[in-house]
């Protein structure tokens, strides 16, 4: 993605996105990134904030990250899906309420959010992407996940 | 310190008349409420889309340490690539301030100790604390943003 050194919004050829519910909000991931859909088990007790759920994958355990932790968002109870990804190496789901759709048709339109806006880790907020169908916050999970938050979630597995 | 404008916008946000410059006013509309932002800054309440671009809405009263109820105006200031929306409760008028003008009447106490009040000015009888928008603008787009 680009969308960090645009100064503006602009129309652009679809780039395929994974938009998603997380909370009240709907956030896409690069759909270049996402690797499949899991559905998650809970844990209980939760080991960590960042953790409260795994997922199964041809018998093995993935960690769940929380998204709505690393958001702000409340944390549901219960079952959900995840997206499959790998970031810094680690192949992980992010928690994710439900997912909405893809956006691969149509033009596209991003533009930055200044990131003094948000107290997120820079970068992890790319963009605002739309279309006709409404809003979306672009979030590079590299940028919102550190090194440090995966290792406390491997170790807290 | 930011120069002071000649021309300023005058608005009412609560109980307190306010100003800025008018060449750095982009636009007035009707409020709308911000779209959620994750871990939003305290400074401010979301963003709204203007055009092509994501504008962030400040939390001004809060800024200032003061109280304001529900606003009906939102003002588009600073520039297309780097702007803000600030909530105002009434547009008062567009004043030409003489430059002797300003610094006529004592600044509140309550905006003695922030950086983003730099001036009074008085038009007419009307005494209004004039906002520094270049520090408004630094709260979300801080210089080493602006660094190409």
């Amino acid at each position: 993605m680009t969308a960090t050194t645009q100064r503006r919004g602009h129309d652009r050829p679809a780039e395929a996105l994974l938009l998603a519910q997380v909370g009240a909000l709907a956030i896409a991931v690069p759909y270049a990134a996402v690797q499949g859909v899991l559905n998650t088990e809970p844990l209980d007790p939760a080991p960590s904030p960042k953790l409260r759920a795994i997922a199964r994958r041809k018998g093995d355990v993935v960690p769940v990250l929380c998204t709505h932790e690393f958001l702000g968002e409340p944390a549901p109870a219960g079952r959900g899906e995840a997206i499959l990804v790998t970031l810094h190496g680690v192949e992980l789901g992010l928690a994710v309420d439900r997912i909405l759709r893809t956006t691969a048709d149509g033009a596209l339109r991003l533009a930055p959010i200044p990131a003094a806006a948000t107290e997120l880790p820079p970068g992890a907020l790319a963009a605002l992407a739309w279309n006709e169908e409404g809003d979306a916050l672009l979030v590079d999970p590299h940028r919102l996940v550190s090194e440090e938050d995966l290792a406390e979630v491997v170790a807290a597995l | 310190m930011t120069e002071l404008s000649l021309t300023q916008l005058v608005f009412r946000l609560g109980g307190y008349t306010l100003a800025l410059p008018a060449e750095k006013v982009l636009s007035i509309a009707d409020w709308e409420a911000p779209r959620r932002l994750p871990r939003r800054a305290p400074h401010v309440s979301g963003y709204l889309r203007i055009g092509s671009s994501a504008v962030p809405v400040l939390e001004l009263p809060a800024l200032l340490g003061i109280r304001a109820g529900e606003p009906r105006y939102r003002i588009h200031a600073g520039t297309a690539e780097e702007g803000l929306l600030l909530p105002a409760t009434e547009i008062l008028a567009v004043r030409q301030v003489p430059l002797e003008d300003f610094g006529r009447s004592a600044l509140l106490p309550e905006f003695a100790a922030t950086p983003y009040i730099h001036a009074m000015g008085i038009a007419g009888s009307q005494a209004f604390a004039v906002l520094n928008t270049d520090a408004l603008l630094a709260t979300l787009h801080p210089q080493e943003d602006l660094v190409p």
